[in-house]
């Protein structure tokens, strides 16, 4: 039943030879400095309403004081090896939605910037772990100011295989109501990226 | 009276819904930067997409066996439907197999058309929307006005008044404390929801990514949350490879609601452990279209809402006077080919022509021809009165001959001055038109 539903929709939309799609793309915004490009993401990025901080290296743990307890801070499991000095509880495929909505800040490290819409790019490379950027009322994302692309148009061919990703532009919002912008829907209600310089 | 006159009667007499309409389009459409701004990438990238979208629609079959495979491949199973009690009983089947009586919805205007909520509900599992607006109108017992922003016709005065009615939130028209209380409200049915059902704004053949488009983040969290997710994905929504999907991603906020790019952007492409991912290819006339070619552009379509921000008939009588799930120009185009209910072949005539949908649609989709065309395909020749066909020929030669046309407009202005009075009221012209007393000199006597 179900495979011959199957072949009799694709019998339907049968042609003799697949043209192949081919055209090419207006140039995406390729020879920036890369002080452009982190000045127009830190402008895009504000405008949606995200806060921006910059820091060195060294000093990321010393940013994040103000987002206690550590308690309330769920990280996600990449930030050992990238920034190991920051603490709080590390996620768990185990952790249930419900044990997630416990903690009031979940900081993951974005693998891009895009400097046109000021989006921060999240690859998952562990199940569920986009709950992290979703269930907690503050995102931060750390982001890495050497790793801003252009656009979108960049990033597209730069996703490697077998992942799930996740564009991420300001913090979740709604205009269902008379078009009037609410930030704070059903995603996070603050979005904080913390530019970090080598 | 009509089904269809009654609803433009009921609409054009609520001066409150206009505004209500008026305000949220016009915002919409005066928000779109690059359209504005920049004026020459915005026709680039039209151009680009309208050839991804018909060479992807030419080659159909090909793209989706591509998708089939892709998903398939990443562990994410495929079912197909030809009708909408097909991909409804799918969707059941696969609830009633795990005992799954709550699931949460993204929005998603496909699962509309099909009536899945409704036919969910009579086997006894109950869909929640998640989207504000959807949850909205769910609430008020309505159906969507409007593909993007469902609730566009309800003021925040009538959002107050229902969600005191429901839920006996005191009285507020401030959009931050209804917003919040529709957060904590769906807050827990998002943490212990079994499933997640969505559609897709996007699939693409290479690898087979489910894209997902959205602001609030509901659906994130429906697919995101649950360890099952339901895609019911119609079989048009295929595009080929990410190249292509940047382009369609560019031209889809701005069009949409004005944003230069979504709040959020999800790629979903492969399942994790202990978590499940069905795909429901829908065609539900889909492929009838395909074959239709006058109208297989029709499948171009992105679901963007352009066509019904920038018309000025939907402006005015609303969304729901169209009578299905999708509304405006793109609607009084897909109703009478997909639905096919009596009445609807009049659905082509609700439009002025004025071609501000075609000027608009992201994918240049040839809209106000379209209309044009579907109207000339209803009426025969027999169907037309001889009186009426005379007319259009007179008419059609004086156009055609610009000196005969300025005499003739000439003696007709001098006629006009005759009649008394202002605004005057002709037969013919509904009560909500009124002829104006023309002005003293014709615009030939002032250039």
């Amino acid at each position: 039943m179900k495979n011959s539903t199957r072949d009799a929709i694709l019998q339907k939309l049968k042609v003799k030879s697949a043209d192949k799609v081919t055209f090419s793309m207006p140039d995406p915004m390729r020879a920036i400095p890369r002080e452009e490009l982190i000045a127009r993401f830190t402008d895009a990025a504000e405008k949606l309403n995200a806060t921006i901080l910059k820091c060195h290296l060294p000093d990321i743990s010393e940013i994040l004081k103000d987002y206690q307890p550590l308690g309330k801070r769920v990280l996600s499991p990449e930030l050992q090896r990238l920034y190991p000095t920051i603490s709080g509880t590390f996620f768990s495929p185990d952790f249930s939605p419900k044990e997630l909505s416990a903690f009031s800040f979940g900081i993951n490290a974005p693998q891009y910037g895009l400097a046109q819409t000021g989006s921060i790019v999240e690859f998952y490379h562990f199940p569920k772990e986009r709950l992290i950027s979703l269930i907690p009322e503050t995102h931060i994302a750390i982001l890495n100011a050497e790793s801003i692309l252009a656009d979108h148009h960049q990033l597209f061919p730069l996703i490697p295989n077998g992942i799930n990703l996740t564009l991420i532009s300001g913090a979740s919002r709604t205009a269902d109501i008379e078009k009037r912008i609410v930030i704070g829907a059903h995603g996070p209600k603050k979005l904080i990226i913390i530019l970090v310089f080598p | 009276m009509s089904h269809l006159k009654s609803k433009i009667h009921e609409a054009l007499a609520n001066k409150q819904l206009q505004q209500n309409y008026y305000k949220a389009t016009n915002s919409a459409v005066a928000k779109n930067r690059i359209r504005s701004q920049e004026p020459e990438r915005w026709q680039t990238l039209r151009e680009l997409a309208f050839q991804i979208r018909k060479n992807t629609i030419d080659n159909l079959a090909f793209y989706l066996e591509k998708a089939e495979a892709a998903l398939n491949k990443n562990q994410i199973k495929t079912h197909w439907a030809a009708s909408a009690s097909d991909a409804n009983e799918i969707c059941f089947q696969l609830l009633q197999k795990k005992g799954i009586k709550r699931v949460v919805k993204a929005k998603s205007m496909l699962t509309e058309e099909l009536e899945l909520n409704e036919y969910l509900q009579q086997r006894g599992i109950v869909a929640i929307e998640t989207d504000l607006g959807e949850f909205i109108i769910q609430e008020a017992g309505e159906k969507p006005s409007h593909i993007t922003a469902p609730a566009i016709h309800k003021s925040a005065a009538d959002i107050a008044r229902l969600f005191e009615d429901k839920f006996g939130l005191p009285y507020t028209e401030d959009e931050h404390i209804l917003t919040e209380f529709a957060r904590q409200k769906l807050r827990d049915d998002f943490l212990q929801a079994e499933a997640g059902i969505s559609g897709a704004n996007f699939l693409v053949a290479e690898d087979g990514a489910i894209c997902l488009v959205e602001n609030e983040g509901n659906i994130r969290l429906s697919v995101s949350a649950p360890p099952l997710h339901i895609a019911l994905i119609g079989i048009e929504k295929v595009v080929p490879h990410h190249r292509s999907l940047a382009v369609l991603l560019e031209l889809l906020a701005p069009s949409a609601t004005g944003q230069d790019f979504p709040g959020y952007f999800s790629m979903i492409r492969n399942a994790e452990p202990n978590r499940e991912i069905h795909v429901i290819f829908v065609d539900n006339g889909r492929s009838e279209l395909w074959q239709n070619h006058d109208f297989r552009a029709l499948l171009h379509c992105i679901r963007c809402g352009a066509c019904m921000n920038n018309c000025p008939v939907y402006q005015h009588v609303g969304g729901h006077s169209y009578g299905w799930t999708y509304p405006g120009p793109i609607g009084a185009l897909l109703t009478p080919l997909m639905r096919k209910a009596p009445g609807d072949e009049l659905l082509p005539f609700m439009s002025t022509l004025c071609g501000a949908c075609t000027d608009a649609c992201p994918v240049k989709i040839p809209l106000h021809h379209l209309l044009l065309k579907m109207r000339h395909q209803s009426q025969s020749p027999q169907t037309k009165p001889r009186l009426f066909s005379f007319a259009m020929k007179v008419f059609s030669k004086t156009m055609g001959h610009p000196n005969f046309y300025s005499f003739i407009s000439r003696i007709a202005h001098l006629f006009l001055k005759l009649i008394p009075g202002q605004n005057i009221h002709l037969p013919g012209l509904n009560k909500y038109r009124h002829f104006p007393k023309p002005a003293k000199k014709t615009f030939r006597d002032m250039i």
